[in-house]
């Protein structure tokens, strides 16, 4: 018997709609576009033509019509660190001082994210795992002042993520009580089984 | 996808995986089925009766889809790709990294590059070359083709055997449902050769259990038929994974060629299209390669080229051969069935591998 729970979709191809534009170079994206009414019968694939700039930061276009296109900014001393996002998704990232991939086993990434005007405060492990993420109520990064939750992950010594703390904040900022998530592999069931 | 049981307080969620694919799930709610699209992003969920109850899709980049009509998928948190979905934070966990479904790229740099011979691997915190719609990544370090029959994913085979080995720790299906190609094991050869091993045989069972669970009630899955396999080296078990996928364009394509790989593995024949051979449509072998301590210099060579380099004898048999006396597609059909226990296999892996002088219980 065949099994699958492959789902049959119905004729909507956007998937095909997208066109994104990199940067031969670096691999960095340099923008995305999808097309904004997701329903239309025909949809084109745009060929844009290739960047010929040379510098990081790619100067914005507007996107073309029936597209939303969203401009991805880079700085020149980290090739492949996004800083910002413009056009149809707006955000900005800040990284430690580790998040610099031209640093060989020194990388932890994003510690500070404001996207679409939520901003969220990073924290990582010695091993480099997300620690936890604080969804900030006001303030900044920098400064924060009061959360609106918050979530804190602990991972095995395989670093599966195995446990969630999630904790909410009522309107004055004063932290309530967490709710905990246990995650169970399927092998560890398995295995479970088989020692019996 | 991965993860069978969740707990938050009293409530209760159980995952049911077949041939790897998480198909359905059970909470408060009772049974709940999910369906997934070509990338094994969870799609829509119906009732036990297969009633559909909600639905989502994807931007390229797996944001969610604003733009259907009905209700949004709640029950589960599987999402894009299968990866867990916190959408508050809007990050899904890639296991080894988090992944930014707006941004479009992980948020933290890889700690491998794994394919060095590809350049944009070297751009760390890129999500599957930028080519999201083809490809997925199960572990947050490689990427792979989700309906092509190549597998383009380059494992992180360091990485996943450290996960293997460390210490009496379980070993994870998702890690080990990542494949690997020859070019990559050899690579890192010599750092598994020392540095990693399986010492005990749970580790050794494990493995094999594994890779006979990935095989049930697959006729066709030739990509996603990842051999967990065991090697002899000198008194140790060594874990790699095998890309079987290799296979299809050998010469021999009955054999499970490899990276001079052993232990459990099957492989897939088509009857009518495989020459050379065909006779059934799995073959499953159990064995094990030795002497490949001395010979690592040759992986990435056909098997009936590596055995005669085992054996020193270019004419004679098999290291397959001599180890299991032409048992091994038994084996493997029996750890199928369910006869054959994966523990009793591992133990049997030792004794035939002591009783040459070859390997030896620690």
């Amino acid at each position: 018997m065949k099994f699958s729970n492959r789902a049959i979709l119905l004729p909507d191809i956007w998937i095909d709609s997208v066109v994104g534009e990199y940067r031969a170079g670096l691999g960095n994206i340099i923008r995305v576009f999808y097309p904004r009414f997701w329903k239309q019968s025909i949809h084109i694939v745009k060929c844009l033509p290739a960047p010929t700039s040379t510098s990081i930061t790619q100067t914005p276009q507007p996107p073309a019509a029936g597209w939303v296109g969203t401009n991805y900014t880079y700085t020149p001393s980290h090739p492949h660190a996004v800083t910002a996002l413009s056009g149809g998704a707006v955000a900005s990232y800040q990284y430690d001082a580790n998040g610099n991939t031209l640093a060989p086993g020194a990388s932890v990434g994003v510690t500070c994210r404001v996207e679409m005007g939520l901003t969220y405060k990073q924290t990582y492990n010695p091993e480099n795992r997300l620690s936890t993420v604080q969804k900030l109520a006001s303030g900044d990064c920098a400064t924060p002042l009061t959360y609106s939750a918050s979530w804190s992950f602990s991972y095995d010594g395989n670093g599966t993520r195995v446990e969630q703390l999630y904790t909410t904040y009522d309107a004055n900022g004063t932290e309530q009580s967490g709710v905990i998530t246990s995650y169970f592999t399927l092998f560890r069931v398995l295995w479970a089984e088989l020692m019996k | 996808m991965g993860g069978a049981y969740e707990v938050t307080g009293t409530n209760i969620k159980k995952y049911y995986s077949i041939a790897g694919m998480t198909v359905a799930m059970k909470d408060g709610s009772g049974l709940q089925y999910l369906l997934t699209d070509h990338l094994g992003s969870v799609v829509a969920v119906t009732d036990a009766s297969g009633t559909l109850t909600s639905q989502q899709r994807y931007l390229p980049f797996g944001q969610v889809r604003t733009d259907l009509n009905g209700p949004r998928i709640t029950g589960t948190d599987f999402g894009y790709t299968g990866q867990r979905n916190i959408s508050y934070i809007n990050l899904l966990d890639y296991k080894s990294r988090w992944y930014d479904p707006l941004l479009g790229r992980f948020i933290s740099p890889d700690s491998i590059i794994p394919d060095p011979s590809n350049p944009q691997s070297i751009n760390r915190y890129t999500y599957v070359l930028n080519q999201p719609t083809n490809l997925n990544d199960p572990t947050g370090h490689c990427f792979s083709g989700a309906i092509i029959d190549t597998v383009l994913c380059v494992a992180a085979a360091a990485a996943i055997v450290a996960i293997l080995t460390s210490g009496g720790s379980n070993v994870t299906p998702e890690a080990l449902t990542a494949s690997a190609n020859q070019q990559s094991i050899a690579h890192k050869y010599e750092t598994l050769q020392y540095n990693n091993k399986i010492t005990n045989l749970e580790q050794g069972a494990k493995l094999v259990s594994y890779a006979a669970k990935q095989d049930s009630g697959c006729t066709s899955c030739f990509v996603k038929n990842v051999g967990a396999v065991l090697s002899g080296g000198s008194g140790i078990l060594q874990p790699f994974l095998v890309d079987l996928t290799k296979n299809k364009s050998l010469a021999s394509p009955y054999y499970s060629q490899g990276i001079g790989q052993s232990g459990f593995s099957s492989v897939y024949q088509d009857p009518v299209s495989d020459s050379g051979g065909g006779n059934q449509l799995h073959h499953y072998w159990y064995y094990v390669q030795v002497g490949y301590e001395t010979d690592n210099r040759d992986l990435g060579y056909g098997l009936d080229w590596f055995h005669e380099h085992i054996l020193g004898d270019p004419k004679g048999m098999s290291s397959q051969d001599l180890i299991l006396g032409h048992q091994g597609i038994d084996t493997g059909l029996a750890l199928r069935n369910g006869t054959l226990k994966p523990r009793d296999v591992g133990q049997w892996m030792l004794d035939t591998l002591s009783s040459h002088g070859i390997m030896h219980a620690q």
